[in-house]
């Protein structure tokens, strides 16, 4: 869904969410919250911070990676800080120096006032099982709706990444979308301040972040922010219920601020809170001028956060025998949200707990494996939605796990496969748009004919990365990576077979996706 | 200018992400020009070589130098050998090309008063072949102690001490 230049809902097909029924808000019916004007008189820091956190906000936010100008800040190649040599599986060299605040590294391999810059192309080749009939994914003048096969410009983003000043560094991205919205986002932004000291002889790491959504801090692919697979194409279906988590960090119009602290490389704590931007906030980074930005509002039971919602994060870190390392841990957030922005019935309560483990183990310099499990739990009071028809029940739940295997030969080449099993409580409106819309039939393709949330996919990817070892003159200026991925559907939607009322099985959804990122 | 300036209230225009980058860019400031070495060396090698690093999983584990108490003359070698050029490693060879002799001997002698000294070490009676790739002259002989118990499958890459030879 967007919100026009005249303030107009639109139901919008974006990132395959249910489209809810077109409702027309003005200045004066919106929430008083979504109003809120930016107080020019606030104090400069406060203003900073804010503006800084709503850099971040915007959607896509699982498809950004390190950058070539981290790469020329510290001198070193990209596999120094990431397995693979790209983004975002980090080495514990990489861990470490996110959370010292991106500022380590005196290299400055271009002059200073352009060595935080860099930018990414993303372009990918898409084909679908089964036709996608038009109007339900978003258009352009490349995609073609009718057709099994697309070759489409996914994204292109500029990125200020690296040391603002000795303790304080951001990463911030700027992106295009020509798939979507067609306007420029500020999609990711993370500005840390981080500091270090030495307890009883362990080092003692801790700082400050102000983000744009929930998990962006974190520094594992468990956490949705950096959650495998990397690059997810955007003319496939895709199922239409996730974790709230994923839909706060694709849609990025929220703003927050954590405080973290690691010991001994091994134990992690995180603790903050998130509420929704302001309106002008949201306009100026156009979150809310396009496809994007109001999607937090078209999913299904996404909207606005009010007052503010409680992040956290934590996990142990072991290591295990010479050559493995064991991570366990937990995150979620709690929060009152006004569903689809509309805030004039009760609230939604949600809570999201995940329960994520990584084990990665280095048979030698050119053998690592890594497998990685998630839980997910959705807890929803959803009095709101009830009350204002967006859902049938009170109250529901979401269930998600994910499972991956990775093996990679020579940071060059790796072999992953997936399993994500989504399950959850009927819903009948929920999953369908809402109520009225639920009654003008169930939508084709991202639909559910029984209500149910409930998926089942497998993943297989092959990625090739030649560059970034430094080994090539490349180094550190590019950065380059080749991707195949093969999605199977058993379940979509609910469903095998006919999921959506109108014929379509979720084999019809089996997706293969050749994408390339370059990044330089 | 008013109009710029504004634009920020303005419905459709981003947030002039100009202003914030010039606003951001002259507090840049160089580490090199305010860290202490301890400060250096945290943010430069103790990612990998500590001190207070946890298990470093790449590069390999047994295969990063152990430098703690390393001599300090030995060390400025090395780094200068590969600030310079002369010796290279793909994690090294980029990051201290910026450094002056006076800052990479603040980081050696840093690293050289961290642990223990080492105990002063006859001249072997056959002096150490250094490969001609390795130009960086490698004085100091070093005579390892122990092994540990896992073979790597390819040779080290680097060609200073490794963790491997640890000298109590």
């Amino acid at each position: 869904m967007a919100f026009s230049n005249h303030g107009v809902l639109i139901a919008y097909g974006v990132n395959q969410e249910p489209c809810l029924p077109t409702l027309s808000l003005t200045d004066t019916d919106r929430p008083q919250h979504f109003l809120e004007e930016t107080n020019m008189a606030t104090p400069l820091i406060v203003r900073t911070l804010i503006s800084v956190g709503v850099l971040a906000s915007t959607f896509w936010m699982q498809d950004a990676y390190a950058t070539a100008a981290f790469s020329r800040q510290t001198g070193e190649p990209c596999v120094s800080c990431h397995m693979q040599a790209y983004g975002p599986w980090l080495t514990d060299y990489g861990t470490k120096f996110k959370l010292d605040g991106y500022v380590a590294g005196d290299a400055a391999k271009v002059p200073t006032l352009l060595n935080n810059f860099s930018a990414e192309i993303v372009a990918s080749v898409t084909n679908v099982a089964a036709k996608v009939p038009s109007g339900v994914l978003p258009s352009t003048n490349v995609f073609q709706p009718n057709a099994r096969t697309n070759l489409v410009n996914d994204w292109d983003s500029l990125y200020y990444t690296g040391r603002v000043m000795d303790k304080v560094g951001a990463y911030l991205q700027l992106q295009f979308n020509p798939m979507t919205a067609r306007n420029v986002m500020l999609s990711m932004a993370d500005l840390r301040y981080a500091d270090h000291a030495s307890l009883e002889g362990k080092n003692l790491q801790w700082g400050i972040t102000a983000n744009n959504a929930p998990t962006m801090s974190d520094t594992w692919m468990t956490s949705f922010a950096w959650m495998y697979p990397y690059t997810t194409s955007q003319v496939a279906p895709q199922p239409t219920a996730k974790p709230w988590l994923q839909t706060l960090m694709s849609t990025a119009n929220t703003v927050g601020m954590t405080a973290y602290t690691k010991y001994d490389n091994k134990y992690y704590l995180e603790a903050g809170g998130y509420t929704s931007q302001a309106s002008n906030m949201a306009n100026g980074l156009g979150t809310l001028n396009g496809a994007v930005g109001a999607s937090n509002g078209s999913s299904a039971y996404g909207g606005l956060l009010v007052g503010g919602a409680g992040y956290w994060r934590a996990y142990v870190e072991q290591v295990l025998g010479d050559y493995g390392k064991l991570m366990v841990g937990t995150f979620g957030l709690a929060g009152n949200v006004a569903p689809s922005y509309n805030s004039s019935g009760p609230t939604n309560y949600i809570t999201e707990f995940n329960f994520d483990s990584n084990y990665m183990y280095m048979l030698d310099k050119e053998n690592m494996f890594m497998v990685m499990t998630r839980y997910t739990r959705d807890g929803m009071t959803m009095s709101g939605s009830k009350q204002l028809g967006y859902a049938a029940n009170a109250s529901n739940n979401l269930n998600q796990i994910m499972a991956m295997a990775m093996y990679t030969y020579q940071q060059t080449y790796t072999l992953s496969f997936m399993w994500q099993d989504t399950w959850g409580s009927k819903d009948l409106c929920l999953y369908n748009g809402g109520c009225a819309a639920y009654q003008q039939g169930v939508g084709a393709v991202t639909g559910s004919a029984n209500g149910s949330p409930n998926s089942n996919a497998f993943l297989t990817e092959i990625d090739y990365v030649p560059f970034g070892k430094g080994n090539f003159v490349t180094d550190p200026y590019m950065n380059l990576r080749f991707s195949l991925q093969y999605w199977a559907y058993t379940t979509f939607n609910g469903g095998g077979n006919n999921y959506d009322g109108n014929g379509r099985s979720a084999a019809a959804n089996n997706t293969t996706y050749f994408v390339t990122n370059i990044n330089f | 200018m008013k109009k710029i300036l504004t634009s920020y209230k303005s419905r459709r225009g981003l947030i002039p992400l100009w202003a914030i980058w010039a606003a951001l860019t002259p507090m840049k400031s160089s580490a090199l020009d305010d860290f202490l070495p301890e400060e250096k060396a945290y943010y430069l090698c103790a990612g990998c070589h500590g001190p207070e690093t946890g298990s470093v999983l790449y590069p390999m584990p047994h295969d990063i130098p152990a430098i703690i108490g390393q001599k300090k003359d030995y060390l400025l070698k090395q780094l200068i050998a590969y600030r310079d050029g002369h010796r290279e490693h793909p994690n090294m060879s980029g990051v201290l090309g910026n450094y002056t002799d006076q800052n990479l001997a603040d980081l050696a002698e840093y690293y050289q008063n961290l642990g223990p000294k080492r105990p002063e070490r006859k001249p072997p009676a056959h002096p150490i072949a250094v490969p001609p790739a390795v130009a960086a002259p490698m004085t100091v002989p070093h005579t390892p102690t122990h092994h540990h118990k896992k073979k790597t499958k390819k040779p080290i890459a680097t060609n200073g001490p490794s963790s491997t030879h640890k000298t109590p």
